[in-house]
């Protein structure tokens, strides 16, 4: 891998070569089944069906959801979370790409029904987009297959670029809006106090509000945390860091402000952990920095 | 298997594109998305809106979003853009709110009261302005 990396070819070659290296058969088939379980939970969990009864004054379409004139029917709810529950079941034993397409199609249409409340909601997004390569990509049940090939990895590697590419896009979007005040004047102290009334533990919370340096320390952790999300990209191995440090935001998000983000950690544990590459695998970015200076040279 | 097909090749290529773009320039195309989570600054003093369902006797009671049915539950957002809506945009939203609230509790509303809130969050002191009444019933 490194060997064709210090070749003459650009970076958009290289970026290129890296997303559809050949990867691991068990990872692939590990990935894609855990991506379809978590699709067929939220398909078949989630509140669709109360979403029902809603006043048509109060709908607020988000783009492809404008199609609807109002919030459907209950009947359309139950009908679109049975579809995609049994595609869902279907995608673990048949062979085949569509029964996935199918439950995908589903949960866009209900979770974006959900987002069509006036408020943009994230949820399920991660798990719509980095499901996205496994609609395209190839089918397979062999858990424990040890081959490896072009087929395999590419997928894989597209879903970590989504993950990763979600918290540091959150966290760029911080400092796009707020600059580093985000994490250096009172703004988690604002935010927990204003939460308080909805956390689930507002001793905590409180206590966050009550203390400014403590609340400057958490946002400036989470605010590089995010923003050094890609370096999983470049150094598989920090996954299980990474993943760790998820893990504590977003159950410090669901403690202190009834956040659900549990589907959204569940993929970046899924992907970031079954799907973390051979060290072998890794690109070498220096070689791949130095290659490019000594073309424009 | 061999390679993925060149067709694959670039609808991956071409989705990752667009996922990179809409996170760099913040675009909202759901599901693809800008995410902007918690992005905006946070003041020690906030302001919300509240609303109120107006009784027959002129008591107003604050209506409480999350006790009603999920597909009320964004009205908070609702409320925050009802102040620059058209009165006619406004009497829909609000009569909707009162009907369902009527049907969920059984008290009976003639109207909806909007007011601004100013909550300083040091201390919990709360400054509240009346802005508007809509969906009067006729």
């Amino acid at each position: 891998m490194t060997g064709a990396l210090v070749d003459g070819a650009g970076w958009a070659e290289r970026l290129d070569r890296w997303l559809f290296a050949p990867g691991s058969e068990t990872r692939l088939a590990i990935v894609r089944s855990g991506l379809v379980v978590l699709l067929g939970l939220r398909i078949g969990l989630g509140p669709y069906r109360q979403l029902a009864g809603q006043a048509g004054a109060l709908w607020r379409p988000r783009s492809f959801l404008h199609l609807w004139p109002s919030m459907p029917s209950l009947g359309f709810m139950v009908g679109v979370q049975v579809i995609g529950s049994m595609a869902a079941v279907a995608a673990l034993v048949v062979r085949r790409r569509e029964p996935v397409v199918v439950a995908w199609l589903s949960l866009l249409v209900l979770a974006g029904l959900r987002t069509s409340l006036g408020k943009v909601l994230h949820n399920d997004v991660l798990l719509l987009l980095a499901s996205v390569p496994f609609l395209l990509g190839p089918v397979s049940f062999r858990w424990r297959s040890g081959d490896e090939g072009l087929a395999w990895g590419w997928p894989v590697r597209a879903a970590s670029v989504v993950v990763a590419g979600s918290y540091f896009f959150a966290g760029l979007m911080k400092l796009r809006h707020s600059g580093l005040a985000w994490a250096t004047s009172g703004n988690l102290r604002w935010i927990m106090l204003a939460g308080e009334g909805r956390s689930r533990l507002p001793g905590i919370s409180r206590f966050i509000g009550d203390h400014a340096v403590l609340a400057s320390l958490l946002a400036a952790g989470m605010l590089l945390l995010e923003l050094s999300f890609p370096l999983v990209l470049l150094r598989p191995r920090l996954a299980p860091i990474f993943v760790a440090a998820a893990a504590v935001v977003h159950a410090g998000g669901w403690l202190t402000l009834s956040l659900d983000y549990w589907p959204h950690l569940a993929v970046v544990t899924l992907v970031l952990l079954a799907a973390s590459p051979r060290v072998e695998s890794e690109p070498d970015w220096w070689a791949l920095r130095a290659a490019a200076n000594n073309k424009a040279a | 298997m061999g390679a993925p097909a060149a067709g694959v090749r670039w609808a991956v290529r071409g989705f990752l594109a667009v996922f990179i773009v809409c996170g760099l320039v913040g675009i909202e195309a759901w599901p693809l998305t800008g995410w902007r989570l918690f992005s905006t600054l946070r003041q020690p003093v906030e302001r919300r809106w509240e609303a109120g369902a107006v009784g027959p006797d002129g008591i107003v009671q604050p209506i409480d979003f999350a006790a009603l049915p999920r597909g009320y539950r964004g009205s908070v957002k609702v409320l925050r853009q009802l102040a620059v809506s058209s009165p006619s945009a406004r009497d829909e939203v609000c009569r909707a709110w009162a009907d369902e609230v009527q049907r969920t509790t059984g008290q009976l509303v003639v109207e909806v009261e909007v007011s601004s809130l100013a909550v300083d969050l040091r201390n919990g002191r709360a400054v509240r302005a009346r802005a508007f009444t809509c969906g009067r019933r006729p």
